[in-house]
């Protein structure tokens, strides 16, 4: 299986980079590749120029800030997990990213090009939403930042104009806030069935904000916003874990396909919604514990 | 582009489709590394990288231009005998057929090269990518605790 035929060029620079991507109609970001990869080996993609940037140094970095978590856009999934700073403050980090592919992809594959690739069944998705990430962009014109929220267009489809490179990805610190990423899955490693990841702040045993979000059960990853509310000024437990479980389960309208059916994953959402909730609670507890 | 390849310099003149897996077997001849699948799923292909194992059917050759390459061929000794990982295989019996086992031993020594006593998890973990249909992993996982075994002893 060998892809059509096409330029590659490596820039050292991200100036270079966007340069090139700018220089031509039909091209590619070519990051880790684990899914571009074999997208262009079953020819559902052939881009006419890929830019690699493998080589670009200053993309590939966790560090802590007082109030945010940066991470380089080209860090790799195995660099994520190993570094004690990320899995620490943010345990639903590697809740998600574990559950990514096999150690091998692992090895291989970056958050960016998770984020860029902005597939619906991602695991990582639901994450940026339920952390409420922020996307640092470089392009032709300068830089922006992007709220997550508002990345995800459509199916493969995020919110980048062909010469912008995702750079950096910022997770807020906040105290007191907890979380946790569950899916479902037919295998190991395997693409989620339904995914689902949930974040809360406790002020003084009281939720003082809450974040659901899921993935494969809709055209992008969605926030499931009524079943947040279910939780917000609330002391929680398990009977509004369960009303926010049937909220969030009534609120998608998945479609069904070989590994479930529409009844199936909303079914999955009550049940993973319900687990991941406690799930970050039983977090929360061992915190004050310690 | 010029690449090192189990510590030999090569420099090749390589079309930016050609898949790694495909340059390492048939342009330099190394057939140790196999082709399983060929979309990314079984890990017969599995070599290292600036020292961490990947699917060489994921990555183009072209980006391999100053980077260190380690294939199954490259694990042997320079005094020509065989790395603990694969006498561990041998003595085990960590195979049948032996087309995932290139793979299977790229992995385990691209683990114990960080970690010489690995969990049965953190091997089941390291192994995650790599497929065998014939052994059950039974003894394969054996393998992979007799090499740390003997790891562990060489560097006492």
């Amino acid at each position: 299986m060998t892809p059509k035929e096409f330029d590659y060029v490596s820039p050292s620079t991200l100036e270079e980079a966007v340069r090139f991507l700018g220089s031509s109609e039909d091209c590619k970001v070519l990051a880790g590749g684990q899914s571009l990869v074999p997208l262009m080996k079953l020819r559902l993609a052939s881009p006419k120029l890929l830019v690699g940037i493998n080589n670009l140094r200053g993309l590939s970095y966790i560090e802590e800030d007082p109030q945010v978590l940066r991470i380089g856009a080209m860090s790799r999934y195995a660099e994520v997990l190993e570094s004690s700073v990320a899995t620490s403050r943010f345990p639903i980090l590697k809740d998600s990213i574990s559950g990514i592919a096999d150690a091998l992809v692992r090895n291989r594959g970056t958050i960016g090009g998770n984020i860029c690739h902005a597939d619906p069944a991602s695991d990582l998705l639901p994450v940026m939403l339920a952390l409420d990430a922020r996307f640092k962009i470089c392009g032709a014109e300068g830089g922006r930042t992007i709220e997550s929220k508002d990345f995800f267009l459509d199916v493969f489809t995020p919110d980048l104009k062909p010469a912008e490179i995702l750079t950096e990805i910022l997770l807020p610190i906040k105290q007191e806030s907890y979380g946790a990423y569950l899916k479902f899955s037919e295998v190991s490693g395997g693409f989620a069935t339904v995914g689902v990841a949930v974040e809360f702040v406790l002020k003084e045993r009281v939720c003082a904000s809450a974040r659901i979000a899921a993935a494969a059960v809709a055209q992008t990853p969605v926030r499931l916003s009524l079943a947040e509310d279910c939780l917000v000024g609330k002391e929680l437990s398990r009977e509004n874990f369960k009303e926010a479980a049937d909220v969030a389960a009534d609120s998608v309208d998945p479609k069904g396909d070989i590994y479930g059916s529409t009844r199936y994953r909303k079914q999955l959402v009550r049940v993973l919604v319900f687990r991941a909730l406690e799930l970050a609670m039983s977090r929360s507890l061992g915190a004050q514990h310690q | 582009m010029k690449t090192i390849v189990n510590g030999k310099p090569f420099e090749r003149d390589v079309a930016p489709r050609v898949l790694l897996i495909h340059f390492i077997r048939e342009n330099l001849g190394l057939t140790g590394s196999k082709i399983g699948c060929e979309v990314g799923k079984c890990g017969a292909c599995t070599v290292i990288v600036d020292g961490r194992a990947v699917k060489s059917c994921m990555m183009f050759a072209v980006q391999m231009d100053g980077k260190k390459i380690t294939t199954v061929e490259g694990l042997r000794r320079p005094d020509g005998t065989l790395d603990p990982v694969q006498r561990a295989f041998w003595e085990k019996h960590g195979l049948q057929c032996g087309y995932c086992t290139p793979g299977m031993l790229i992995s385990a020594h691209s683990l114990l090269e960080s970690n010489d006593d690995p969990s049965e998890n953190e091997i089941k973990n390291a192994l995650s990518g790599n497929l065998c249909t014939c052994t059950g992993y039974v003894n394969i996982m054996e393998a992979v605790k007799l090499a740390a075994k003997m790891m562990r002893e060489e560097t006492k």
